[in-house]
Parts: structure tokens; sequence; C-alpha cells
């Protein structure tokens, strides 16, 4: 839930980015934040994501104050509850593919064995259970988009935020990668898509429209 | 957190410094070669500096042994009795004996005109003296006339010489030097690279001189006899009973002599120049780290901030780039102790010396090696740590 949050900057010259807005959306759906480029959609997904603070407002994750936490904070916030897919996957190539999805699990306590079988199951539910052991840089680009989903899911988060996650993609493969995300819901993850991606809105219950840094409506699909 | 958690969380960070160095061969052989080049630089000096000092005390120990120093704790004004040196003289190893004392440690020593000041040792000895510790006249009045001189004549040192500016070869008649206020004329030139170097830097006087114009009955006054190798234990017990029977003078034999402590400061000034070598390699290692890591900090930018943007906290995330360095200061530190220790074997073993390795050396070298590349390691963890989350976003 969003009341009034908003981003100016003050570097290079003092720049509104993103007007207040107000939003909400429901846990465990999946919206789609569309708009052109430059609208101000990557702002307001890397908010919602906590990787930076708004200048202004208030931004409650489930009841939960965001805005005003310390950075060290919001890197805990991040590590247990923010899940991302970025535009380009981000793997680190020269590491096997069990050990991408493993950096997922930031912060979690857990033993070794555990660890193992969190990342078997996530590289499952995207499908390549079988290719745990492969160096990444061997993947092509449909299979690094799905190791990413599987790192941003291995730890259960509330929150997915994909920002551009098919614009890299083929048509086929971008469907896929849509339907991965889409399908998060059903483990209880709530899916941000930010995209330029017409096709996105099929998979989604809601759509919010941004231009030039303001919210112009939105609705249910 | 339990300890078991925390050793898995260790082990992780651990894992993935180890990726990170082997993922970058370049960069971790140039970090690694700095500090290992390093380590081995002092490692090998200083093994080579000790091996040889015990070499040099070894050679030193064979020469001392031809050499007996007795020495009297309650001295007197008349000295050693001539007639008792002379009968030690006649003992059958014995090659030559006398007196050889420091009168006085420290004395000033200026020209006549009060210029050229130092602080100087003033040393009484005889003829038999001079001969027994190899003193050499290098000029002017032989030794022999020191049994006779009663003014107030002195021979001084080499050294001293050139220090107040007398350069060799010039005429000694006029010469003169001033001891405390009293003026000496010198009447000779003495020289000695035996182990009693002072003498070359000192004034020497003959005991009756000392005793007229210093006064005091001599602050470390000796009977140093020159023997046979081997038997200067069986010299000093004989000398020490036959010199002064009623124990007036409470001789005790001491040898060894001045000479060991002399030759000490050199083996610890070669060691010393090791360290200084070492700090200065030790300094380009740790600037040679901070280099590559900070190149390397720039070429992760993405990968520390999708770290980031997936909620490591800028401690962890700087503790990662500071376990990389330090497993890349131990094992390059390990690597120079090996080398080092190589080098030192080989030489020792062409030079049929046998090594000498100080036990804690390998231990402080790793220490070294593993603080110069965590200092180096210290902006670019910084760096690392600053790398704000939305770098992921944006690449
Ligand atoms: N920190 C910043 N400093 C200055 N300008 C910024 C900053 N962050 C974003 N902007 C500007 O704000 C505007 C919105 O950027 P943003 O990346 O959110 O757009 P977007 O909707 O994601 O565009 P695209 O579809 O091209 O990815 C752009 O003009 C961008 O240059
Ligand atoms: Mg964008």
């Amino acid at each position: 839930m969003l009341r009034g949050v908003g981003l100016e900057v003050a570097e290079p010259v003092p720049t509104r980015i993103l007007h207040p807005v107000d939003l909400d959306i429901e846990s465990a759906t999946a919206v789609a934040v569309v708009g052109p480029s430059g609208a101000g959609k990557t702002t307001l997904a890397s908010l919602i994501g906590a990787l930076q603070q708004p200048t202004e407002g208030s931004y409650r994750f489930d009841g939960q104050e965001v805005a005003g936490m310390s950075g060290a904070r919001l890197a805990e916030f991040r590590a247990r509850d923010v899940g991302f897919v970025f535009q380009h996957s981000h793997l680190i190539d020269e590491r096997s593919v069990v050990a991408n999805v493993d950096l997922g699990l930031v912060g979690s306590e857990l033993h070794r064995v555990e660890r193992a079988e969190l990342c078997a199951a996530a590289l499952e539910w995207v499908g390549l259970a079988t290719l745990g052991a492969r160096r990444s840089a061997f993947l092509s680009g449909g299979e690094r988009h799905r190791v990413a989903i599987a790192r941003a899911l291995v730890k259960s988060p509330r929150l997915i935020l994909a920002d551009e996650p098919t614009a890299a993609l083929d048509q086929e493969t971008g469907r896929e990668i849509l339907e991965l995300l889409a399908n998060a819901t059903a483990r209880g993850a709530t899916v941000i898509l930010v995209t330029h991606d017409p096709r996105a809105v099929e998979y989604v219950d809601a759509v919010h429209r941004i231009v030039d840094g303001r919210l112009t409506g939105g609705g249910h699909s | 957190m339990t300890w078991r958690l925390r050793v898995e969380s260790v082990r992780r960070l651990a894992a993935d410094a180890a990726a990170s160095l082997l993922l970058r061969p370049g960069h971790t052989i140039g970090m690694v070669a700095g500090i290992a080049l390093g380590v081995a630089g002092v490692v090998g000096i200083v093994v080579i500096a000790d091996t040889q000092q015990i070499q040099v005390d070894r050679q030193f120990d064979l020469q001392r042994s031809d050499r007996v120093v007795v020495r009297a704790w309650t001295p007197t004004k008349a000295g050693f009795d001539a007639t008792r040196v002379a009968a030690a003289e006649q003992l059958e190893p014995v090659l030559d004996v006398g007196e050889f004392s420091v009168w006085s440690r420290a004395r000033t020593v200026s020209r006549t005109d009060g210029t050229a000041r130092s602080s100087r040792p003033v040393l009484v000895a005889d003829g038999s003296g001079l001969l027994a510790t190899d003193t050499r006249v290098v000029r002017g009045r032989s030794g022999d006339s020191l049994s006779t001189a009663r003014g107030p004549v002195a021979w001084i040192g080499e050294r001293l010489a050139r220090d107040l500016g007398l350069a060799p070869g010039d005429d000694l008649d006029n010469a003169q030097v001033l001891v405390g206020d009293l003026p000496f004329e010198v009447v000779g030139i003495i020289a000695n690279d035996e182990g009693f170097g002072y003498a070359s830097s000192g004034v020497l006087i003959s005991r009756k001189t000392a005793v007229a114009t210093l006064g005091g009955v001599g602050e470390n006054v000796r009977v140093i006899a020159h023997v046979r190798p081997g038997s200067a234990s069986a010299v000093g017990d004989n000398m020490v009973a036959g010199l002064d029977p009623y124990r007036e003078l409470m001789l005790e034999d001491v040898t060894p002599p001045d000479g060991k402590v002399l030759l000490s400061n050199v083996g610890s000034d070669l060691r010393r120049i090791g360290a200084a070598l070492g700090g200065f390699m030790g300094l380009i290692g740790m600037i040679t780290v901070a280099n590559t890591l900070m190149m390397a900090v720039y070429q992760r930018r993405r990968e520390l901030g999708l770290r980031s943007a997936m909620g490591w906290k800028r401690r962890r995330i700087g503790v990662l780039v500071l376990t990389e360095s330090a497993t890349a200061g131990i094992v390059a530190s390990t690597l120079g102790v090996g080398l080092g220790l190589g080098v030192a074997v080989i030489w020792s073993h062409v030079q049929h010396w046998e090594l000498i390795l100080a036990p804690w050396l390998p231990f402080a070298a790793i220490g070294s090696g593993l603080t110069a590349s965590l200092v180096g390691g210290i902006i670019p963890a910084y760096l690392a740590a600053s790398t704000p989350p939305m770098t992921a976003m944006r690449s």
C-alpha cells in the first residue's frame, strides 16, 4: 500500500522523477505496471522493492512501514520478502546453476542440506530440475531467465518484482516466462510485472499505467 | 545463531571468496605474486642472515679460543706485577701476553683549539698487550716505548686521527690532542681489526701517564694473552692464579671478550636490512592488492549490486571482499615462505652452511603478508560495500 509516495532527486539538477502516487496491491495477486519508456516504471518498482527510499510519502508492506527504514533494515526486508527478476538474468556465468540459485538464499539461517533441497525444488518449479550442475554460461537465454526466477523464488518471498523480464526474449520464451511469474501467485507471492510487453495484461489481475511519473489509472483486467 | 549455523555462514563466505578468486585467475595471480615475492624476500634474507651469523659466530669461536682475557675487579694504581706477567709468558701455549685496559670508556677528545670534539675511549696498554691483541702501530713511535713513557704522550687510533683531521702521511712532529682539557703530544697512530676495533677510534697512553694525568685506577683493567688454539681455558685458570696469588686484584677469566658484541652487531644489521627490504616489498604488495581488488570490484559492480539488491548487508559485502584479500594473502604468504626458504636452503647448501631457521619466522611472515593484504583490501572493501542496490536494476 503506497500513499503519496514520490521521488525527487537532487543530482545533477533537482528533478521530480515520480509524482506522489497512491497504490494498493492485493496480496497474492499479479499486477502489471505499464507505460512508455522513461515514464518512471523502473523507479516505482525500485521503491516498491525497497532498492531506494522515497523522498516523501508512506509505504506500508503488510502493515509494516518501509519508508524511513535504515539501510540495514531495508536490506533485511529485501532479503526476507522481495525476490527480483531483472531484464538481464544477472547470473554469475562461471558458477553452476545451483550456486546461482543459492545466492537467493540471503540471510536465511539454513543448513547446507536444507539449502540444497530448496534450490532443487525451485529449479524443479521452473522446469530445470536436471540442469543444476551446469555452468551458467552454457545456458540459453530462456533458461537463464528461468534460473533467475528460481533464484528469486527460492526463499519464498512475499513479493516478486520483475522489471522487463521479457524484453530480451523471443515471443514464445517471453510467454513462458510471463506464465511462470504469474503462477508464482499460487505460491502466495504478490507479483509485480513492470513491462512494455502488451501480452503481460493477459497474465495479471490488474494493470496500472504510468505516464511521465504520474499514475494515470488502471483497473482490473 | 547457533555455532553450527555460524560455521556454515563462515564456510559459505569462504567458498564465495574462493570462487571469486578462482574466477579471475589473472587478477588473483597478480595479487598473490606481489605479496608472495615480498614475503619470500624477507624470509630469504632473514634466514640467510641468521645462518651467516652462526657461521660468523662459529668462526669467531675458533679465533676467540686463542685469546684469553683476565680482568681485575679491584685494580690498583700499580697495576699488574711485571715479573708475574713475564712468568705467564713463559707458559708453553702463550705467544704474547700483556695489559690491554680501558682506563676510561668515554672522555672528551678534541683538537688543541677545542674543535672536532667527540667522546672516545682511553686505553692503557703495554707493548706486549698490543702484540697480544694484534694492535698495530701504523705510524710513529713503536709500542715498546709505552713501558718508559711518563710524560703527556699518546698514540691515537687511525679513525680518531682521521676525524681530527690528521691526514695520513701528515707529519706527527707537532701534532697534539686535548683529552678533557689536558694536552697530549701525539707520538703514534694505532689500528686494530681483530675484534678490538675500539682501539682504532680511541686514545692509547701508558699506565704511568694515565695515573699521573687522568688519575684513578682504570674502569676495565685486563691482561690479554694470545695463546695457541684450544688452550684458552687452561691458560686462563693458570693466569688467574699466577698473576694474583694473594687475591688483591680479584682477577677473573672473562674470555670471551668485547669482539663478540661487535660481530653480533654486524649480524643484526643484516637482519635489519632484511626487515626494511621486506617492509618495502610488503608495501608494494599491499598497493598491488589494493589496485587489483579495486579493478575487480569495479568489474564486479553488477554482481555486487545484485547481492546488495538481494538483501546482502553492506557489512557482509565488505567482509566478502576482505575475505578474498585475506585468502589471497594467506596463500601468497605461504607460497612466499616456501619460496624464500627454498632460496635460503639452496644458498646455504652451496655455501656448505647449516641452515638456521627461527621457528617463529614462517608464522611472522604469514602474519605480515596477511596483514598487508588485509590493509590493501580496506578501500576496495569499502567501495564494494558502497555499491548501491539500484545498480542491479539499471545494468
Ligand atoms: N537517480 C536518478 N537521477 C536522475 N534521473 C533519474 C534517476 N532515476 C531515474 N531518472 C530518470 O527518471 C525517468 C524515469 O526513469 P525509469 O527508469 O523509471 O523509466 P522507465 O519507465 O523504467 O523507462 P524504460 O521503460 O525505458 O525502462 C528517466 O527519465 C530517468 O532518466
Ligand atoms: Mg525501466
